[in-house]
């Protein structure tokens, strides 16, 4: 337990935390979110190049877009399965990121509201996108994509219930 | 006070005072100004193509004076207001009706403001902030100065009312405020040059210079010019002499707005402190508690803003100054509170600015905002890496780049060296930043350090903390070094270049402290 009194920051070692992957369809989907963009471009490209006269591109763009389109799809697919979190006792935990990785604590009792969508590719592979709000604005809320809906479900009514208990509990403390 | 009397007595719908629809044109205005000036441009156009121009430029004028006499009327009179149980409703509208409800313990600021225009009426603006939906705010531009009071007592004992039991509340009252800050009209001045205010007036300013030349050549032929060089000693000499000239007038120009700026804002300012008197405070906490105390601020010269903010929403304490604060030895305090974070400008209102203030005035003030904060927090700065990174990603690369496409476009081949003589001279002030960043956490408060010439120390409760977030670029993985982010509900604070298991240990104090301080963060 840490306590309030005078912290010896190097002595806080961060233990050795148990994060949980996201549903095992994540990585593909987004790699298809991210193949989509680019491949819609190189389509276009590929069409005006074949279909008007007067407009020729080079060879060179085409091959640039297309090895964009492969370089982001692989990204994509290695960045979903570095994403991770971590449900504590009283905080949630992200990671997320291959060369610039980042982690994300926020506690329960900062959380002001919860909120669940799932996009049509996420419907089919039954996953959801959870979304924590907190006051500190658009900048300080956290998003984790692709997770399997009945743990996005399950994830939201724990939290809610932790707030609930927390507010009862600060009632009777006071 | 017996809120249910209170509350019964102003059941009934009520209007403003008819003086309001000054307080409406005025808001008419600015709105016009600000968003709808270029749709003004057809008018422009009807006037210059049209034979008797004065004729159209009268009638199209009468025109938009009835409209903004008319339209401000119409404000006013379907501007309704009442108070009911805990909360103000307010009906306004002329076409588009909006009926909005404001509760009391949603309230984050209730401001009293005077406008030159309502002091021979002794009439007030209530100006009613809340946090969070946008909105959901409102101006009672007119009312009298005593119901305007009445109403943000009553605001801030609900909201007492709110944070404890609701038994306590009719046995206590509060101490007489106690004024902690004054700021004479030196102190004025001084914040007035040590505000950063001057330099964003100079970036206000530049386009109007651009205007002012176009004019000055229009009186000053470039014989007067030659004639005003040569009266000064002619030659180059002369020139140098004028431009000089020029730049003095131009910063003086600037330190006379800002300095008039700050005493229009904070003329006869006062901040001060009720408090509960000490044998009623709740037994279970040792500390004194900031739910219970207010900070009152008054000022202005023209326009008399009287403002109350609870210490328990106050977020962070910044204190802050530039070169000319430094060497007058005087800092600025900034009181952050919770920001909606959608509107700049609201938020630059939401800033609550102690201005003047020497460091042992700072330290005391600190110790009525963060009672329990430690009155020194041992610092410790980043790594040295920081220096290089920023020399060779911010500096040389970036200017080896511009002149290498000099270089290739003709240049000479001397532009190859500037890159390095460029990133030499600027060695000192990159080291003079590095020294400068600084941090450190003790007794559940956080410090957050950084300058160049000046200084900012942000202190904050490390409970009030919303997100913490850890980063880590390839570069600084090599080294296990890592960029803190830490989220407040009124500003974003970061530290870049510190240890990696560091960064990971703020996450975890962070979360505990908010796990074993149940105290309210707002």
């Amino acid at each position: 337990m840490i306590n309030s009194s005078n912290i010896d920051i190097t002595a806080v070692r961060i233990e050795t935390i148990e994060f949980k992957p996201l549903s095992p369809h994540f990585p593909k989907v987004n790699a298809f979110g991210h193949f989509i963009g680019f491949a819609f471009i190189f389509v276009v490209l590929f069409a005006v190049n074949l279909l008007v006269d007067k407009i020729h591109i080079p060879f060179l763009v085409l091959a640039g877009v297309l090895l964009v389109t492969i370089i982001s799809t692989v990204y994509g697919y290695y960045f979903a399965k570095s994403c991770q979190y971590f449900k504590g006792e009283f905080e949630l935990m992200y990671k997320q990121g291959l060369w610039w990785k980042k982690q994300t604590a926020l506690s329960f009792s900062r959380i002001q509201h919860i909120d669940i969508s799932h996009g049509p590719l996420e419907r089919k592979y039954d996953m959801a996108t959870i979304k924590f709000f907190t006051a500190g604005g658009a900048a300080s809320d956290l998003k984790i994509p692709g997770l399997p809906s009945a743990q996005a479900e399950l994830l939201r009514s724990e939290i809610l219930q932790y707030a609930k208990n927390d507010f009862d509990g600060e009632q009777n403390h006071e | 006070m017996n809120n249910s009397e209170s509350s019964q007595e102003s059941q009934t719908w009520q209007r403003l005072s008819p003086l309001s629809i000054i307080f409406f044109v005025g808001r008419f205005l600015t709105s016009l100004i600000k968003d709808a000036l270029p749709s003004m441009a057809p008018l422009a156009v009807v006037i210059f193509s049209s034979d008797n121009k004065l004729g159209m430029t009268s009638t199209i004028g009468i025109g938009l004076l009835a409209l903004l006499l008319v339209g401000s009327f119409l404000q006013y009179w379907f501007f309704k207001f009442k108070q009911q149980d805990g909360k103000v409703l307010i009906n306004d509208g002329v076409f588009k009706k909006n009926h909005r409800v404001i509760q009391f313990d949603r309230i984050q600021n209730i401001n009293i403001l005077q406008p030159l225009y309502f002091k021979p009426f002794s009439l007030v603006t209530l100006q009613i902030e809340t946090a969070g939906a946008k909105g959901n705010e409102a101006d009672l531009a007119g009312v009298s100065r005593e119901y305007a009071e009445q109403l943000r007592n009553q605001v801030l004992q609900q909201q007492e009312l709110f944070v404890r039991h609701s038994s306590e509340i009719n046995h206590e009252k509060s101490n007489q405020p106690r004024i902690i800050a004054k700021a004479s009209l030196k102190d004025l001045v001084k914040y007035g040059v040590s505000s950063n205010g001057i330099f964003w007036f100079f970036v206000f300013l530049a386009p109007v210079f651009g205007l002012a030349d176009d004019f000055l050549e229009k009186i000053f032929s470039k014989e007067d010019f030659v004639k005003l060089t040569e009266f000064v000693g002619g030659g180059t000499m002369g020139d140098v002499i004028i431009l000089l000239a020029m730049l003095l007038a131009t910063i003086i120009l600037m330190f006379t707005f800002s300095i008039l700026g700050a005493i229009l804002r904070y003329f006869h300012y006062q901040l001060s402190l009720s408090q509960l008197s000490q044998n009623q405070q709740i037994t279970n906490k040792p500390i004194s508690n900031p739910s219970k105390s207010t900070l009152k601020r008054s000022s202005g010269l023209l326009t008399k803003y009287e403002e109350s903010l609870k210490l328990q929403k106050i977020q962070t304490l910044i204190n802050q100054s530039n070169f000319i604060g430094r060497w007058l030895n005087v800092n600025n305090l900034t009181l952050g509170q919770v920001s909606t974070g959608q509107n700049n400008a609201k938020n630059k209102k939401s800033l609550f600015i102690i201005p003047a203030r020497t460091d042992s005035e700072s330290a005391e003030l600190q110790k009525v905002v963060f009672d329990d904060a430690p009155e020194q927090i041992e610092t410790k700065g980043i790594n040295r890496r920081y220096v290089y990174k920023t020399i060779i990603l911010k500096i040389l690369l970036p200017s080896l780049l511009i002149c290498l496409t000099i270089y290739f476009n003709h240049g000479p081949a001397w532009v190859l060296s500037l890159p390095l003589v460029f990133s030499l001279l600027m060695f000192p002030l990159v080291i003079k930043r590095w020294k400068a960043y600084q941090y450190g956490m003790s007794e559940g408060y956080g410090m957050f350090q950084r300058g160049l010439f000046g200084f900012r120390h942000v202190l904050f409760p490390l409970f009030k903390v919303q997100r913490a977030e850890v980063t880590q670029s390839p570069i600084q993985r090599r080294r296990d070094l890592a960029t803190l982010k830490i989220f407040l509900a009124s500003n974003r604070l970061q530290m870049q270049y510190i240890p990696m298991d560091e960064a990971l240990g703020w996450l975890k104090v962070i979360s505990g402290q908010i796990e074993i301080n149940k105290r309210a963060w707002y």
